[in-house]
């Protein structure tokens, strides 16, 4: 008898790290964020790499193109000089437009940049054999935000992708369990978008105010 | 661990390591229960018995500190108003009312001495504090400046109707024995 | 032999899959959580959680919150290891501001988020005990893990929801006469752990109930984002506390844990649940270090009441289940723009389908307790 819903995909997954030898802490070559844009720019002979922010404080990042981030992630997961075997989390932030004559709050950081509304999906990634982390993100629309799923690669993108959709309406393609999974799967509404407005009765029970 | 044994000792092997790690925890637990094994003493020195680890709660109850945030109190002739701890409670559950003091209603006053001699430029005339809301968290009583929002040691005051547990500070009637502290 | 039986004879019996509900009411789930198991009889084909029992937005309270008033909210998210999560948070602000932490205030800190470890870990231990059967070692966890609580209720009030951890140090000093009491405390305890250790861990029956049981092996472990106590059962050597450093550890001389199977296999329960125990030394030992090595001075930097940072960060620490992660997104005012916690037992339970498919329904309430889950950091 066939099981009521996959919710895993039984892809075969990379050997484990010896971080037990001695010389594991000395064999590790962390990369900077530089160094991660060159090599996926070189390996990506399209234009993959948008843009590489580190004027900020804080974290550095690459922001790549939407169309081949599942090969990203693939390559950075797989290569030999980046390695990343976890990853540490999917998160999903909303933009909303600004309208004219308003200026994003803060100086110098991202956030002033565009003046459209997006999406933006933060991939963060950990690499035991190195001891590197590299932060990779992609932007998209905010009428329709679609982007292929990294579940080929990391078990663990299962349940951080079905929170983005629960919580801000990210599609992920390809994911084999698309559904919510923090909010009743009756839910009308992505809660975490800024505009956002909250319902004033969930199935006639009335919000206590 | 697996070791190569005969299926016969292996099945005498299960009994007697069964009955020797089960009886070692047995030992331990007649131990407890026979020796005179950490008597409990709760904080202030009171002693409860031989033996015993817990105490009788309701009839014995235990001392706890003085900064144990519990149920908050709030000493009217010490506000000045200021606005400090609905501002910064995180839940919102602190509702402050007041106006300007008339020139009828000696604009002068200060707070008492023990409350820091503060001025009192605003007649206050709500307080009102949702202590079903309250999360304990110690905020507003850091940055009330005349320090007359205080928590006190009292955590037994459950009401039957939570709109009981909304306490109007200017009109404290409570059922409960006095605050302690 | 029934399959075979069945294929010889042409019985025809007819069997349908078992739905059953390991409901959100269950005192062995350790919280609100859901598992739809599908089941053969007794051998479980899939089992499903459904989580979201006690989703309390966090994350969009924390957007009209300012960054001090996130912290109670921060608490009660893992609300049985409370400093560690408002140590992450704090952290993470702090790397923004980039201002200067006291140095006492850091070894207060190492101090409350050891002892509260420590506190957490003896509830893992002691409600493992108690779903696998065994009621004494309930009891003797929790006789000590009062002694912890009443530590922490003299120095900032509260028992299980601190709000001691600001953004710029902590918030009230520790006193001469706590810290001894903390130090007697690290004496008291190490002979109660070592009777812990020999009621519970070689005990014949709880060894038969967990060891071999569960078998996560390293790469899974890794592919689901395993850290913690769960990963270092699987045998990786990797401890953010040691190869990540923050907040002094660097300073503190300690082991890290691993699973190497005493009994049982690397991977299953036994050396999760083993893990922990052995934790609980390292932890003793930071403690000892960090009041030997306690200086005089203030508890909190040079910051304002409303901080204002400036940028975007992801900051992991360690916290008793395994890596808390913040990705804390400020544009320069007073509240946050955007903070995610990533809490560890979220991706703990995302492996429980493809673990629990052919064992015993029995099995599942070891797993879920070795596991190590809070329902509150799950949710959020």
């Amino acid at each position: 008898m066939s099981l009521p819903r996959m919710t895993f995909k039984p892809t075969p997954v990379p050997a484990a790290p010896n971080l037990n030898s001695p010389s594991a802490a000395t064999n590790s070559q962390p990369k900077t964020i530089d160094q991660v844009a060159d090599a996926l720019k070189k390996a990506f002979q399209n234009s993959s790499v948008l843009s590489v922010e580190k004027s900020h404080k804080g974290d550095p990042y690459v922001v790549v193109n939407a169309d081949n981030l599942f090969e990203v992630i693939g390559f950075l997961r797989d290569d030999a000089a980046f390695q990343c075997q976890l990853l540490q989390c999917i998160s999903a932030t909303d933009f909303l437009p600004l309208k004219a004559g308003e200026t994003a709050p803060g100086a110098s950081t991202p956030l002033e940049k565009d003046t459209d509304g997006r999406i933006e999906v933060l991939y963060a990634l950990w690499s035991f054999t190195h001891r590197h982390q590299i932060l990779v993100k992609v932007c998209l629309g905010r009428e329709n935000p679609k982007i292929k799923s990294i579940c080929d690669f990391y078990r663990a993108a299962n349940w951080y992708e079905r929170e983005c959709w629960d919580l801000l309406g990210v599609i992920f393609e390809g994911h084999p369990d698309h559904q919510r999974i923090l909010l009743p799967p009756d839910w009308v509404g992505h809660p975490l978008r800024k505009d956002y407005v909250f319902p004033q009765e969930y199935n006639g029970m009335k919000v206590p105010l | 661990m697996s070791q190569n044994r005969s299926p016969l000792a292996q099945y005498f092997y299960n009994i007697t390591e069964t009955i020797s790690t089960v009886s070692k925890g047995m030992a331990i637990t007649m131990n407890a229960f026979l020796k005179v094994n950490g008597v409990r003493k709760v904080r202030g020195g009171y002693d409860y018995g031989i033996g015993d680890v817990t105490i009788q709660y309701p009839e014995v109850k235990d001392n706890i500190p003085m900064i144990s945030r519990n149920r908050l109190f709030m000493h009217e002739e010490g506000c000045i108003s200021c606005n400090q701890c609905a501002v910064i409670c995180p839940v919102e559950c602190i509702t402050i009312d007041s106006r300007k003091r008339e020139s009828h209603e000696n604009p002068d006053l200060k707070t008492p001495t023990h409350f820091g001699s503060k001025p009192m430029k605003l007649k206050l005339l709500k307080f009102d504090i949702d202590e079903a809301l309250c999360c304990f968290c110690g905020l507003c009583t850091e940055v009330c400046p005349t320090e007359c929002l205080v928590h006190t040691t009292e955590y037994e005051y459950s009401k039957y109707d939570r709109d009981k547990l909304n306490y109007d500070y200017l009109n404290f009637k409570d059922d409960n024995p006095l605050p302690r502290g | 032999m029934v399959q075979d039986y069945i294929e010889k004879n042409d019985a025809g019996f007819q069997t349908q899959d078992l739905v059953i509900n390991m409901g959100p009411q269950h005192p062995s789930t350790h919280g609100v959580l859901r598992l739809e198991i599908v089941s053969d009889g007794e051998i479980i084909k899939a089992a499903y959680p459904d989580i979201g029992y006690l989703h309390r937005c966090f994350e969009k309270h924390s957007e009209s919150r300012e960054y001090l008033q996130v912290v109670p909210f921060a608490d009660r998210m893992d609300y049985l290891g409370a400093m560690n999560m408002e140590l992450g948070y704090c952290l993470t602000v702090e790397k923004l501001l980039e201002t200067e932490i006291p140095d006492r205030a850091q070894h207060l800190r190492v101090i409350v988020c050891e002892l509260n470890r420590i506190a957490s870990h003896l509830l893992a231990v002691g409600t493992y005990a108690i779903d696998i059967g065994g009621f004494t070692p309930f009891l003797f966890a929790f006789r000590d893990r009062e002694k912890i609580l009443e530590i922490f209720e003299e120095l900032c009030g509260a028992r299980l929801l601190y709000n001691y951890i600001r953004p710029g140090g902590v918030s009230r000093d520790m006193s001469r006469g706590l810290m001894e009491k903390t130090a007697e405390f690290c004496k008291y305890f190490k002979p109660q752990l070592d009777e812990f250790d020999e009621l519970l861990s070689g005990n014949y029956i709880f060894v038969k109930r967990t060891a071999d049981v569960g078998i996560i092996t390293p790469e899974i472990a890794i592919s689901y984002g395993f850290s913690g106590p769960n990963l270092r059962g699987s045998g990786i050597n990797w401890d953010l506390r040691k190869d990540r450093p923050y907040c002094g550890y660097e300073k503190y001389d300690f082991n890290v844990a691993i699973g190497i199977a005493e009994k049982g296999q690397v991977g299953d329960c036994w050396n999760r649940y083993y893990v922990r125990i052995k934790e609980m030394y390292e932890s003793m030992k930071i403690i000892d270090q960090a009041l030997k090595m306690m200086t005089d001075g203030e508890v909190m930097g040079k910051v304002a009441k409303a901080v204002k940072p400036l940028g975007e960060i992801y900051m992991a620490t360690e916290c008793p289940r395994g890596e808390l992660g913040y990705h804390l997104i400020a544009d320069g005012t007073k509240k946050p723009y955007r903070l995610k916690a990533k809490s560890p037992s979220f991706i703990s339970i995302a492996c429980m389908d493809e673990v629990c498919s052919g064992m015993m329904l029995a099995d599942v309430v070891a797993v879920i307790g070795s596991l190590d889950i809070v329902l509150g950091e799950v949710d959020r």
